[in-house]
């Protein structure tokens, strides 16, 4: 009985040990994809690619704010009172409806990304890539990826959009023959 | 005029560190809301992401004052005017098919050489 506990406390430690030692492993295994020209490149460079970062989040933002007004111009001036109308004039559509929602739920999920990659983006200027060089392009390769996941949720956002112009067109095909 | 004594001269100075000390810990929280929601990297009012001026008139110059009315007939006249004002706003975006390009945080835009390891 004595023997198994001392086992079983043993055992624990060795597997903690060699748990411990694989998570602190885990992130030289990872940098260690970057070869040692690529880290001289980051830390020599640093000031000016920070620069650079600081500049793309600036512009990033204006981007963000001129489609950002673009969206909430069209979802408030043009799709949602087209469906108002359409139901006063007895004529909803299921379409136009779910075209509406899709669009609010797919700016909302901009929004969201965009704040997710700004958050990223700001973190990884932070980095001091003159000392972490591996960190910084370690977080690189993340902020890319968001970067990658914003420009997917934009392209949503015009598909909606040109799939509503063509319903309204429709629409407006449909009221031309009625006459 | 009577003197204040000294616990009116105590409370009235613990009143004012008790209204600092709220006032800092509002503060503080109102900041971390302000962080912890994203809404900083949506507000453009902070510096350094203030628009430029040729900005702003650019902005001004586009603004389109048509909105569709919620009220009135559905007719060929009405969509057609909805679909041309639309257009302009499709066509706007078109200009811009890929506004978040990945080159900016390319290897090669940010001066990282490629592994030649590989």
């Amino acid at each position: 009985m004595f023997l198994q506990i001392c086992y079983n406390k043993t055992m624990k430690k060795i597997l903690l040990a060699c748990f411990s030692l694989v998570i602190a492993a885990f992130p030289t295994l990872s940098a260690a994809a970057l070869s040692s020209e690529q880290k001289s490149a980051i830390s020599a460079n640093c000031s000016s690619i920070q620069q650079s970062l600081r500049t793309l989040q600036r512009s990033d933002s204006r981007t963000r704010v001129y489609l950002g007004s673009i969206y909430q111009t069209v979802l408030t001036d043009y799709i949602t009172p087209l469906n108002l109308r359409l139901v006063k004039n007895n004529q909803p559509s299921a379409t136009l409806t779910n075209n509406q929602s899709e669009f609010a739920a797919a700016r909302n999920d901009f929004s969201q990304k965009f704040i997710i990659y700004s958050q990223a983006l700001e973190e990884l200027i932070l980095i001091d890539c003159n000392n972490r060089p591996e960190d910084f392009y370690h977080k690189l390769t993340e902020v890319r990826s968001k970067r990658s996941d914003l420009s997917k949720a934009i392209a949503k956002i015009n598909e909606i959009l040109n799939a509503h112009a063509e319903a309204v067109a429709k629409l407006k095909g449909e009221s031309h023959d009625e006459r | 005029m009577k003197d204040k004594t000294p616990k009116e001269n105590k409370n009235l100075l613990l009143l004012g560190i008790g209204a600092t000390v709220i006032a800092i810990i509002t503060t503080g929280i109102s900041l971390y809301i302000y962080h912890a929601s994203g809404d900083i990297y949506l507000d453009r009012s902070r510096p350094g992401f203030l628009p430029d001026e040729d900005e702003v008139e650019e902005l001004e110059s586009q603004t389109n004052d048509y909105k569709f009315s919620e009220s009135g007939p559905i007719d060929d006249s009405a969509l057609s005017e909805y679909l041309s004002h639309l257009k302009d706003y499709q066509d706007d975006l078109k200009d811009l098919p890929d506004p978040y390009p990945t080159y900016p945080l390319s290897d090669q835009s940010l001066g990282i050489p490629e592994d030649k390891t590989e």
